[in-house]
């Protein structure tokens, strides 16, 4: 048999019998060295080594900044700012969730963080309103997996890791696209209101109120300033901005809003522990992806779908096809992982944009993040709501089409995103 | 014995959030000696990167405690009760079973690092010094992993071992029955 097809049976029995899924690539790993007799030292050699990369620092300080900002009263600021901007029209209460969700993304790094911060307040008051729960949950999760998609992001740090592909490019490649895929979640949430007859609670937009709620939210909108503003000034990496946010978050919280105390931030630090447990499953899966070479996948893979087809728009909507069917079971991190080393050589060949593909990359992870089994956003949705991931998984469905147009817009106009990036930093060689 | 106590359940957490904290104010550091002291400091970055797989192998630890890894259970609980906690031992087992693997691995690895001593680039330190976390890391996961389920045997073998009776409700179907039966 195909020693390909073994260790993809292999890994897929250890994933469905509910093992950790470090472990489950961990396991698959030591069997492909075994196969092609490379010593196991490697595991261990990748264990400290795949874990030591600066950029890979950003992810839990940008979690634990996230969690700071969140508990510290910028995430209510921020709510505040969107209901005045949106909050008259029908679905008010949805629009503003997204809003917010679009204005939080710009400071946290992270999907599922994005919509526990956010919904954790438009939820309830969703609720109060009388939306369908599940409808609130849905909006919540899909506009939360914004969190990723606008920079700073947790994803596009670990593609620009994998693909040698700058950082700040993708980070702001992310930007027009994350503000197209917000208009079409707000245009799908107000046609579902409107049909559903959610009526609109808040006064109509005047200047008035919505300029005191910028100014007292001015310490929240400070934020991605200082985060987007230093990395693009060229001030600082997105490491250190990371840093930055941590310290920023913590001064806000203390002095600006007094809504922190010593407490909070230990939970904060214990949360982002947490957090930080799960980046293990990097380690076997950048070992597993460095033997994807000597397997020839990439090779494999590349004449597999050439044979099919030439389209590079048909191969993109292939490849979205299959990160999103992957998606579904498999943790976005170790997805990226595992597949940019195999499609990256593909479509890099066609002449797409490693730039492009990272943002097509992290677009399909996020729709990952609304599936079930495995569906990170679902989960936090649902138990903010209280009610089963199941229902959540229904009603989210039209988010998700929101989603895949989002999806083939990037793949059909790669200028959407290749614009900022370009503009900034000129056309990459 | 207090302090022991403490420690048993808190170790893994004290040392995590410990080099996060390094993690932030290291990095913050390089960015306060550029502006406002115009030195560049090197040391920072080995510190942090250090700091980094410490804190993720102890984070390692508490999840699997707080059953916080990455898993997919959904397969587990669309099988009968019956079939399910075998299955899920079988898993376990064979996690456990990764852990020794792992631990024998990175001795061996460390054995080589012991040998041929090697010092980091900024700071000069033996290399086995940070690198013997993979050893303490894997030892520890495993020692937490046998923790669950003796917790679990004395809590008189209730549900999935280490997993939350109502978490296994939420994907599980037959919890109700369970329910039912206490």
């Amino acid at each position: 048999m195909d020693p390909l097809i073994i260790l993809s049976i292999c890994f897929v029995v250890l994933t469905l019998i509910g093992m950790p899924l470090f472990v489950a690539v961990g396991i698959t790993t030591a069997l492909a060295l075994f196969m092609i007799d490379i010593p196991y030292t490697l595991l261990a050699q990748t264990g400290y080594s795949s874990l030591t990369p600066f950029p890979l620092l950003t992810i839990p300080l940008f979690v634990l900044a996230g969690r700071l900002m969140e508990v510290g009263g910028m995430a209510k600021r921020m709510i505040g700012i969107a209901t005045n901007l949106v909050g008259a029209y029908r679905g008010s209460m949805g629009l503003v969730t997204v809003f917010a969700c679009m204005l939080f993304a710009a400071l946290s790094g992270s999907g599922p963080a994005t919509t526990a911060a956010i919904g954790s307040v438009t939820v309830p008051a969703m609720k109060r309103e009388g939306y369908d729960v599940p409808f609130a949950a849905a909006i919540t999760a899909s506009a939360g997996a914004l969190g990723s998609l606008i920079p700073p992001s947790n994803l596009m740090i670990i593609y620009g890791l994998v693909s040698e592909t700058s950082i700040p490019r993708l980070f702001l490649a992310g930007v027009l696209p994350g503000i197209v895929v917000t208009a079409l979640l707000m245009i799908t949430t107000y046609i579902i209101a409107r049909r559903k007859g959610y009526g609109g609670s808040g006064a109509p937009f005047s200047w008035k109120p919505f300029l005191r709620a910028s100014w007292e939210g001015k310490w929240a909108i400070g934020a991605p300033v200082i985060i987007l503003g230093g990395i693009y000034g060229g001030v600082f990496t997105p490491t250190e901005a990371a840093s930055v946010a941590v310290f920023y978050a913590l001064f806000v919280g203390f002095f600006a809003y007094g809504d922190l105390t010593v407490q909070k931030v230990i939970d904060a630090l214990r949360f982002t522990a947490l957090l930080t447990g799960i980046l293990i499953l990097i380690s076997p899966t950048l070992a597993f992806g460095q033997l994807s070479a000597f397997y020839d996948v990439p090779t494999a893979v590349q004449e597999a779908i050439t044979s099919v087809t030439q389209n590079t728009f048909l191969i993109l909507i292939l490849i979205g096809i299959f990160y999103i069917f992957i998606g579904t079971f498999m943790e976005s991190f170790a997805q990226i992982i595992l597949f940019t080393a195999v499609f990256f050589p593909l479509v890099t060949s066609l002449g797409v944009d490693p730039v492009v593909f990272g943002i097509f990359t992290v677009i399909t992870c996020e729709i990952g993040f609304l599936t079930p089994p495995l569906g990170a956003n679902l989960t936090v949705a649902a138990r903010l709501s209280g009610i089963t991931i199941e229902k959540v998984s229904v009603a989210v469905l039209p988010f998700i089409g929101a989603y895949i147009l989002g999806m083939i817009i990037i793949i059909a106009f790669p200028e959407l995103t290749l614009t900022l990036p370009n503009w900034f930093y000129g056309p990459s060689k | 014995m207090a302090v022991f106590a403490w420690l048993e359940k808190h170790l893994e957490e004290v040392i995590c959030c410990s080099c996060i904290v390094i993690i932030a104010c290291c990095v913050f550091l390089q960015v306060i000696a550029r502006y406002v002291f115009n030195i560049a400091v090197h040391w920072t970055e080995e510190v942090s990167a250090f700091a980094m797989v410490w804190a993720v192998y102890m984070g390692a630890g508490l999840c699997v405690r707080e059953r916080f890894h990455v898993r997919i259970m959904v397969g587990v609980a669309s099988l009968p009760r019956m079939m399910g906690k075998p299955v899920i031992f079988v898993a376990d087992f064979l996690w456990a079973f990764f852990c020794i693997f792992m631990i024998k691995v990175s001795w061996e690895y460390l054995g080589v690092l012991w040998k041929f001593t090697a010092t980091t680039p900024s700071l000069g330190i033996n290399e086995l010094y940070p690198q013997s976390i993979l050893l303490i890391g894997y030892a520890l996961m495993l020692i937490r992993l046998i923790q669950v389920y003796v917790k679990w045997y004395k809590d008189g073998a209730h549900g999935l071992p280490g997993m939350l009776e109502d978490e296994w409700t939420e994907i599980g179907l037959e919890a109700k029955a369970d329910g039912e039966k206490k």
